[in-house]
Formats: structure tokens, C-alpha cells, sequence
């Protein structure tokens, strides 16, 4: 009889703790921390900091709703109350390995900039250090930076303008996110927020499905399906807006959906 | 009583390691992702993706109309489209292209709503139902609207991820050729009636 009554026990102590443990994994998985910071030339904008903050809630929003729905994922975007970074800016590019890297930046054409001041394109490795430098790092999440720069980048050959960049795959792991163009600063604010916004939260969960494993196919109209924010037309309006995502990229996302189980 | 004793002996450890693994559980799921990152620096520490911004922006129509974007339409097999708007009712924004679109952006001074006809000449949807598998969502609605007096099926889409627009409306201008517009809130009566305000006009020559 005793024995009966301490199986009995045993019993419900294995059939206790084991779907515990299961559920707290499961609790856990799927949620991805990123720590934001702003560059202060979001604040020569918009003020600091509750004109880009408020801002910033609608790009978020619209990324947030994606991944949730589509891939259950949680994002969790932490915003520490110094969350603003000074970038460097102005002549960065200059201090590229390649030669002449200066002369063949677009944004540096004397029309647009004058090479100074807080709307010059900046290069994204230069946002990378900054940030890093100056940002409260929290741990167990991964760092997002939103920058009113444009940003540009370079490979081997050449040197180009950029939306937004992932490093996925580095110890400091981060993403960059270019907010806004420069190009319309003279431009009433309420002419932005159609345009602006679309191409801000497409470019946050582009950069954030790199995390997830997604590759770029926007070289070609037949690299794969072009109607995909990772696609030929990631930039349309309807395609950045919609943040259309493909079968293939959704496929990818879906199978990689538990690589960060960040605990809130 | 041996019996008892080793029982007993068990049940203390379940509930030790039950115990342990609740109270560490948290240090266990960092560990966990603390290793996933560790194995993956190892494989491609420098690997960067951009998101590669090649958008033109024109701000006149002539300006679009002499570019290479507009010549390049031509090469292509495609019709190039300028658009025809009453000026005193719509301020012209820009033009943004690139790849195989390119987008109309205006304002509505009466409503001071933004207005998008954007387009995707080589889209690669030949059919209203490809068009609603691609851009629809379950509860949209197909229908006839007339367009510059022309009676076309069209789309009207809800937009799920989107706060500031509630309906797309899409149509096959040609095969291949996808027209829609967006308009900050327009409820879907609202979106129809703005459709007819605009005449897309080919260029032929």
C-alpha cells in the first residue's frame, strides 16, 4: 500500500514537472529583443524626444504586426531613455580604404550636400562603431539603430547608397535603418508620412528577416518572386507597404522562427 | 522499509532537479543562445546585407518623361504612362522609380490626404485571380469600376500592416501592367471616387 501511494506521488511529480519546463520554453521562444537607439539627426528634425518616439511607434507598429501574425514571432523593441546616439557624419566616407571613395558617393554631389551637417550620407560600418561606442548595450537582445543620415556602403568594387543594413552574423550584432531622406527636409512634414513611413518600416522588417536567415533576390526580375519586400520590387509602394513577403522568404522565416528565444 | 528508503531517495531528487531547472531555467535559455551565437560568428564574422537603395526621384513629369527610366520602359516592350490630374485640386509631388515600376505621388489640397498611383509594368500577374492570390487578403472584393470611361475589373484590397491606408484599389491596365492607388484613409467608396480623377496617358511614340 505504501508503495502504491509513493508511485502515486512519484507519478505526479514527473507528469508535474516536465510539461512545466516544456511550457517555459516554449513562453520564452520566439521573441526577439532589440534594443533602439536614435541618431541625433533624427532630433534636428523632429525634436527630442517626442516627435521621433511617437513617430517611431507607427513604423514599429506596422513591423511588430507582421511577424507576429505571420510567423508568431515577438518582437520586443526596448528603448532606453538616453537612447540617442551621436553619429559620425560629414566626411566619413573620405576614410574608406578605396580611393576616390568621396568622389563617387551620390550623395556627396555638390547639389545635395555641402559635406557637412547632419543629412550627409554616412557609411554604415562608421553607424556601426558609433553606435556600439555610445549606445546602453543590453544584453540578450540585438541592437537597432534608426538614423536621419542617409547611409551608404561599399564592396570591393563600388560604393553605393543603402536603405538599411543587417550583420547578422558578427558579435556586435546589429541593424541599421535609414528613417529619412534628406532630400525633403525643405518639404512639409505632412507631405512625409505616407512615403516615409512606408519606406522606414519596410526597411525595419527587411533588416530584421536577415536575422531570421532571409537572402536577398532583388538582383533580377527572375530572382524569384519579385512582389516581396526582399524582392525586384521590395521598394514599390505597394509592395513596401503591404511588407509583402513570399513564400520562399516566408518558408525560411517559419523555419528559423525559434533561433532567438530572448526572455523579456 | 529499504524499499521506502530508496523511494524516497528518488522523489527528493526529482524534485531537486525539477527545482533546478525552474530556478536556472532563465541562465539555461541564455546559455542556450549565448552557444547558438558563438557557433554561428565562427562561420562568417564580416557577412553584412544591404538593403540597396537604387529609387530615382523625378519632380516633374518632364523631367520623368527625358529620362532613362522613361527610355528604358520603351526598350522593354512596355508602354510608358504620365498622368493627367486636375492641378487645382492635386499638388504633384514626385515621381520615384526604379527597377520595373515607378510611382506617381500627389496631395489632395481639399482633403490633405497623400495620393500614390503607383504602377508595376513588368509584374508578372496576367489575370485578376493572380492579381488577388498576390496582393489580396481573404475578405477583399472583386468588382467592375469604370476608369476614364472604361469598364475595368478591379481590386479592392484592405491593407492588413498598414495604419494610414484602409483600401488599395488594383487593376490590369494591361497584361503584365498593375495600376493601383492608395490614399491616406480612404474608405472604399472613397477610394473609387478618387480613381476617377486621375487618367493615366499613354505614350505611344
Amino acid at each position: 500500500m505504501k508503495n502504491r501511494v509513493l508511485a502515486a506521488i512519484l507519478s505526479v511529480c514527473i507528469l508535474t514537472s516536465v510539461p512545466a519546463s516544456r511550457n517555459e520554453v516554449s513562453a520564452a521562444s520566439k521573441q526577439l529583443n532589440i534594443n533602439t537607439s536614435f541618431g541625433v539627426s533624427e532630433t534636428s528634425v523632429y525634436g527630442v524626444p517626442n516627435g521621433f518616439t511617437g513617430r517611431f511607434s507607427r513604423i514599429k507598429g506596422n513591423v511588430i504586426g507582421l511577424y507576429r501574425e505571420a510567423f508568431g514571432i515577438t518582437l520586443n523593441f526596448i528603448v532606453p531613455n538616453s537612447g540617442f546616439v551621436i553619429e559620425s557624419v560629414a566626411d566619413m566616407c573620405k576614410s574608406d580604404s578605396i580611393n576616390g571613395f568621396d568622389s563617387l558617393c551620390d550623395h556627396c554631389s555638390a547639389s545635395l550636400c555641402s559635406n557637412e551637417g547632419p543629412f550627409h550620407c554616412t557609411n554604415a560600418t562608421v553607424v556601426k562603431e558609433d553606435i556600439f561606442l555610445s549606445a546602453n548595450n543590453v544584453r540578450n537582445a540585438v541592437q537597432l539603430h534608426i538614423t536621419a543620415t542617409s547611409l551608404c556602403a561599399e564592396n570591393n568594387i563600388s560604393h553605393f547608397g543603402i536603405n538599411g543594413v543587417c550583420y547578422p552574423l558578427s558579435t556586435d550584432q546589429c541593424l541599421i535603418v535609414r528613417d529619412y531622406d534628406y532630400t525633403l527636409v525643405d518639404e512639409p512634414l505632412i507631405n512625409l508620412t505616407q512615403y516615409e513611413v512606408t519606406m522606414a518600416q519596410k526597411t525595419l522588417a527587411h533588416e530584421i528577416g536577415h536575422l531570421y536567415g532571409v537572402e536577398d533576390h532583388y538582383s533580377s526580375i527572375y530572382d524569384g518572386d519579385p512582389n516581396c519586400i526582399w524582392g525586384f520590387n521590395k521598394d514599390n509602394e505597394n509592395v513596401a507597404s503591404r511588407l509583402m513577403v513570399c513564400s520562399a522568404c516566408r518558408e525560411t522565416i517559419n523555419a528559423n522562427a525559434n533561433r532567438y528565444n530572448h526572455y523579456s | 522499509m529499504k524499499k521506502l528508503i530508496c523511494t524516497l531517495m528518488i522523489t527528493t531528487m526529482l524534485f531537486g532537479c525539477s527545482s533546478a531547472d525552474t530556478e536556472n531555467s532563465s541562465i539555461t535559455e541564455e546559455n542556450k543562445i549565448e552557444t547558438k551565437e558563438s557557433i554561428t560568428e565562427t562561420k562568417d564574422e564580416e557577412k553584412m546585407y544591404v538593403d540597396e537603395d537604387t529609387v530615382i526621384i523625378y519632380e516633374t513629369q518632364e523631367e520623368f518623361r527625358n529620362s532613362d527610366f522613361y527610355n528604358k520602359i520603351k526598350n522593354e516592350g512596355f508602354t510608358p504612362y504620365l498622368l493627367e490630374f486636375d492641378e487645382e485640386r492635386y499638388e504633384f509631388n514626385n515621381i520615384r522609380a526604379d527597377k520595373s515600376w515607378y510611382d506617381f505621388y500627389l496631395y489632395d489640397i481639399q482633403t490633405s490626404k497623400n495620393v500614390c498611383i503607383s504602377t508595376i509594368y513588368n509584374s508578372g500577374i496576367k489575370t485578376m485571380s493572380e492579381l488577388q492570390e498576390t496582393f489580396g487578403n481573404e475578405d477583399d472584393i472583386v468588382t467592375t469600376a469604370e476608369i476614364n470611361g472604361q469598364t475595368h475589373d478591379v481590386l479592392l484590397s484592405q491593407r492588413p500592416y498598414v495604419d494610414y491606408v484602409e483600401y488599395s484599389l488594383f487593376y490590369l491596365l494591361e497584361e503584365e501592367y498593375l495600376i493601383s492607388i492608395n490614399v491616406d484613409n480612404a474608405t472604399s467608396d472613397e477610394i473609387l471616387e478618387y480613381f476617377d480623377d486621375f487618367e493615366l496617358v499613354a505614350d505611344n511614340g
